[in-house]
């Protein structure tokens, strides 16, 4: 009989097919849901956002104590109508950046990529990747659990994501209180949000339904609507230090109850009454308007600031001499 | 033939060694997310450390090669879940108990669950596990002796601190326990678990109330103000790369884990009613008229509202020149 010979080669062959045999073992021990999860629409990349309705909302920001629109409960408002924003100048508030719901009422392109699980080559997840002060939203395709109750909540929230035909739908739980509106709006962290995902050849829109049980009286919806981009959209998202911003550590600026020296800005610029600028959810169906007519009363004087398109207007041109 | 059974044993023992390896990080995996317990949760929060929930007031486990150390724990009735859980995490003896504070779901357990552990020590302080705490924490304790429905002796912390802060050096890591002297009562401990970067913020936090400002006990608004401007000193922000990292974990008193976000926004909460209610009292106001007017009403998610806000009127009443 020949004497044992090792031979290297055939060890390393015998652990490949091992390995061979025991992810196979592996991919069929998973649900036949996850095995399912077959990517029905491909969402990758960079998207540029078309701004319409939203823009008073995403550039300059919206007038201070405009709730217009959202269905603030009456702690939703108190909270909003306390809101100081020079909070966001706490040396232990600079850094806290957004939730992913900036995302939705931001200003921002985003760019899409699928991540591929390296086992069974399924699209694992779709990222939406983070932009300047919102974070990149990971959407688990994979079936994997909600975090439990006791687990803590990030910036990033946790998110799930199904088809539901051609139509990403994504759920989002395990977020952090965060800001509604730049006006001084915030949602709670028992806050979850759906967002659904459509795509039309080059165009894509996202609707966003936000649900909070603390705050607000029924879902607060927002959409968006991108077109495709051959521009590269950046994935950088911009690292933060604390800086000094006239605030010191341990003051915490805010209005004290019937202080907010800004509540009447709705009324005094446009002439809508507080009882549509404080929000609730009435204010958020057009019957409304209706109901408003009789005690609205236009402005006198030109109209200063967002106008028409949301832009302050520019500086008045000074006069050539003799001109 | 003796190399091909050589080979045909490689391939088994490396397929079944394959299968075995899946199979155990599915079930690392599933008791990293979470420990299935019927009666109480747990959470492994980051590296050695534990949060144990479900009976009370949270309770911390930090574990290692030298043995398990609790904060708190718990109520008295809780013990036997209470170490079932443990036992789940660890099979090493409970070798400290750290108490944050006098409170019933909090120190209640310390004589069963210390009996049920090993000090490192020697007589006379052995057998059972050894109890740090703030000085006071015993001296409420010991109050109690003789009592119906006091504490047994054998609860008593062993090892009560009287300076600002003391240290353990145990399971490889150092222990920052901090006094808090005059928060939810005068004997609170905060406690940091220094290399997993954890912070156990006890009666300072609650996320799922307002705190409780014990004054009959020595705790007091600005007190407890002050701890949590404290805690924020001991939980980072994941500055610069705030994307990348999420901070320190802080396990607050009761419900989930936060982070320097969640004790900042609990700070500005307290401060806000604070200064409501101080506000109103120079209106003139009365208690019930404050309570009336309720300056908690933009958090109905925290409990004990009507509590604080009684607390924060009658320590500053006090406070107020006569």
């Amino acid at each position: 009989m020949a004497g044992y010979i090792w031979k290297p080669r055939a060890g390393k062959s015998a652990c490949r097919m091992s390995f061979a045999v025991a992810l196979l073992l592996a991919t069929a021990a998973l649900p036949l849901r996850a095995q399912e999860q077959i990517t029905q629409v491909d969402l990758s990349g960079s998207w540029a956002l078309q701004e319409d309705e939203g823009v008073m909302e995403r550039v300059a920001g919206p007038i201070p104590d405009d709730f217009t629109g959202i269905p603030l409960n009456d702690a939703g408002r108190d909270l909003a109508l306390d809101y100081n924003p020079g909070s966001y100048s706490e040396p232990e508030r600079i850094c806290l950046q957004e939730t992913p719901w900036s995302l939705a009422i931001g200003p921002w392109a985003i760019r899409i990529w699928p991540q591929v699980d390296p086992a069974t080559r399924q699209v694992a997840a779709w990222v939406i990747g983070g932009t300047e002060s919102h974070p990149p939203v990971t959407i688990w395709m994979d079936g994997r659990p909600q975090p439990p109750m006791l687990a803590p909540h990030d910036r990033w929230g946790f998110t799930t994501g199904t088809w539901k035909g051609d139509m990403l739908i994504a759920y989002t739980t395990h977020l952090k209180a965060g800001i509604l509106r730049r006006s001084g709006a915030f949602s709670s962290d028992q806050t979850t949000l759906t967002s659904t995902f459509i795509r039309h050849d080059d165009m894509l829109i996202a609707a966003y339904v936000l649900q909070d049980p603390v705050y607000l009286t029924e879902p607060y919806a927002y959409s968006n609507s991108y077109l495709r981009s051959d521009s590269p959209v950046g994935i950088d998202w911009d690292p933060c230090i604390v800086g000094y911003e006239g605030v010191d550590e341990g003051e915490v600026p805010f209005y004290l109850p019937g202080k907010n020296p800004l509540v009447d800005q709705m009324q005094k610029i446009y002439g809508i009454p507080e009882e549509a600028s404080l929000g609730g959810a009435e204010t958020m169906y057009p019957e409304f308007r209706d109901k408003l007519k009789a005690k609205f009363v236009m402005p006198s004087g030109k109209c200063t600031i967002y106008c028409t398109t949301g832009f302050a207007p520019p500086p008045p041109q000074r006069r050539a001499p003799g001109s | 033939m003796q190399q091909l059974t050589r080979a045909a044993a490689q391939r088994a023992v490396t397929v079944a060694l394959s299968i075995v390896m899946l199979a155990g990080l599915g079930a690392i995996s599933a008791h990293a997310a979470e420990t299935g317990n019927a009666d109480l949760d747990v959470l492994h929060v980051r590296n050695n450390v534990y949060v144990i929930a479900g009976d009370g007031e949270n309770i911390a486990a930090q574990v290692g090669i030298d043995g398990v150390v609790l904060v708190n724990a718990g109520t008295a009735a809780g013990t036997d879940r209470l170490l079932a859980a443990v036992k789940k995490i660890s099979p090493l003896p409970i070798r400290y108990i750290i108490d944050t504070n006098a409170d019933a779901d909090a120190v209640g357990g310390n004589a069963n669950v210390a009996a049920a552990g090993i000090t490192l020590f020697h007589a006379p302080i052995g057998p059972g596990a050894s109890i740090v705490s703030y000085d006071t924490v015993l001296a409420r304790m010991a109050a109690t002796r003789g009592q119906p429905g006091g504490f047994p002796d054998s609860g008593w912390p062993t090892d009560a601190y009287l300076v600002n802060r003391t240290t353990l050096y145990i399971n490889g890591e150092p222990i920052e326990i901090y006094h808090e002297p005059a928060a939810h009562t005068d004997g609170d401990s905060v406690v940091l678990f220094r290399s997993d970067d954890v912070v156990f913020a006890g009666g300072v936090m609650d996320k799922t109330a307002f705190p409780l400002i014990d004054l009959a006990n020595g705790g007091s608004i600005q007190g407890e103000i002050d701890a949590l401007n404290h805690l924020l000193t001991l939980a980072d922000p994941p500055t610069p790369l705030i994307y990348e990292y999420v901070g320190t974990a802080v396990v607050p008193d009761h419900g989930r884990v936060c982070d320097q976000w969640e004790v900042v926004d609990y700070r500005d909460m307290v401060v806000k009613v604070r200064d409501t209610v101080a506000y109103m009292m120079r209106q003139h106001m009365t208690l019930r008229q404050i309570e009336a007017a309720n300056p908690a009403r933009a958090y109905p998610q925290y409990k004990a509202a009507d509590m604080f806000i009684e607390a924060v009127y009658r320590d500053l009443s006090a406070k107020k020149p006569k």
